[in-house]
């Protein structure tokens, strides 16, 4: 199951590639509009590099269940015999490996120019491998659940953002801890089972709302 | 038409047994809270007059966080019982819910300016606090976005419940992270570090609020009930 959304997900390489686009240019735009002090830059990298994770998945995965809803394959995935909430989490899951893993990639590899050093570069980046997976699902949840509604997309970040505010909360609290040089490892723990909670969550209910949505 | 309201007659029964007791408990205890609290409470040494408006402030607060458990509660029972009054009750908990919400950031606005010398600042709590405010709102929003109400109600129900994880963030964001609002003084595990002249007020406002809640609650439900059977009426004829 997980091969197929991995094709499909390649086969969409340009909305991928718009939407990681949008991930680096809208950080070039807020890092230019920051100006170019390295203090300002560095203290305030990793809450944009956050924000702009959560409004990219927020952005392309509503979108990439729209097409599948368009090509009738959710009713398909009702019919079979596995449940839904399985096609959900293979979902998921390629949308860690190919938009997940890039966009950390990418927020590592233009870490120099926000002048972060390399704890902080470790840190953000695995705070975002943690939180990732819950963001995806929450896209998911927040598409599924807007998929008959009018104007849906329109209503995605009014639903989901607050929903994305215990995982800033605790990655934001990470970042500044192992700037003071204090341990973060009960922060980390924190988010963990946030993320978890959110992934677990979000995918039930979102086979819940896979069958609303179907059934109406 | 399907029959979409299990048994009218029997809410209505309880409700007008509960309705008046409710109001006149409302009343009596905002009264009672609100005399006790502007009058015969001593100021705070610190904080002098200012500290009265705690009274307002903080069982807004608890009823706030109290209405949306209230809320998900429901949405629960809507989802899995598909119970009709669930899904009433539910939806006219929500502005009551936001109300609170909106009383509780005001009055902590007007009370910030004078303690902290602004009246906003983004912190863990005031900033959780306006997300529970969107929560309300995004729930409303989402039951409102779909043409059909049935649809509407499952969506955002599933909504309400996933948005229960924000409240135990809410309630830990003081102690978790340091903040300017004071940590909470009343449900300690040591027992309150309030003295019982301030307690008393406090816990009568709360109880105001609370009976507020369900009065108000009562008879948006039954608008609710009556204009679904209105509709239903309507759709007969």
């Amino acid at each position: 199951m997980i091969h197929r959304e991995i094709r499909t997900l390649r086969l969409q390489g340009a909305s991928l590639f718009s939407s990681l686009s949008f991930f680096v240019l809208a950080l070039f735009c807020l890092s230019l509009a920051l100006g170019p002090q390295d203090k300002i830059l560095s203290s305030s990298a990793p809450a944009l590099v956050w924000i702009l994770a959560i409004l990219t998945t927020l952005f392309s995965t509503p979108h990439l269940l729209k097409n599948e809803a368009k090509a009738g394959l959710l009713d398909e995935v009702l019919l079979q015999p596995s449940p839904p909430s399985l096609y959900l989490l293979s979902k998921m899951g390629a949308e860690i490996l190919f938009i997940g893993l890039p966009l950390i990639f990418l927020g590592a590899l233009l870490s120099p120019f926000f002048a972060l050093s390399r704890e902080d570069v470790i840190t953000l980046s695995a705070s975002l491998l943690i939180g990732f997976p819950a963001l995806s699902a929450l896209g998911i949840l927040g598409g599924l659940l807007t998929l008959n509604a009018r104007g849906g997309s329109l209503l995605i970040p009014l639903l989901i953002l607050p929903l994305t505010l215990p995982l800033l909360l605790f990655a934001l609290s990470i970042m500044e801890l192992t700037r003071l040089g204090l341990d973060s490892s009960a922060s980390f723990c924190l988010l963990t089972s946030v993320s978890l909670l959110l992934v677990i969550l979000s995918i039930g209910a979102g086979s819940w709302a896979l069958r609303f949505a179907v059934e109406g | 038409m399907k029959h979409i309201w299990a048994r009218p007659s029997f809410f209505f029964k309880i409700t007008d047994l509960f309705l008046p007791f409710s109001l006149i408990f409302t009343v009596i205890l905002f009264a009672a809270g609100l005399y006790t609290g502007l009058f015969t409470s001593p100021p705070d040494y610190q904080q002098g007059d200012a500290m009265r408006i705690m009274y307002i402030h903080v069982p807004a607060s608890w009823m706030a966080l109290f209405v949306y458990a209230f809320l998900a509660l429901m949405s629960l029972f809507t989802l899995v019982w598909r119970h009709p009054l669930a899904e009433i009750l539910a939806l006219s908990a929500v502005p009551i819910g936001a109300l609170f919400t909106i009383l509780s950031l005001a009055t902590g606005s007007l009370w910030g300016k004078p303690m902290w010398g602004t009246y906003w600042v983004w912190d863990a709590r005031l900033t959780s606090v306006l997300v529970l405010l969107f929560l309300y709102g995004g729930y409303w929003a989402l039951y409102k976005s779909y043409s059909h109400p049935d649809q509407g109600m499952r969506a955002a129900s599933l909504l309400a419940l996933v948005g229960v994880v924000n409240l135990p963030i809410i309630k830990g964001s003081v102690e978790w992270w340091n903040t300017l609002h004071q940590p909470a003084s009343l449900t300690k595990l040591a027992g309150p570090s309030i003295h019982p002249s301030m307690l008393t007020p406090l816990l009568l406002m709360a109880g105001a609020y609370f009976f507020y809640f369900i009065s108000v609650l009562i008879l948006r439900a039954r608008t609710e009930v009556s204009r679904r059977k209105l509709f239903v009426w309507e759709g007969m004829k």
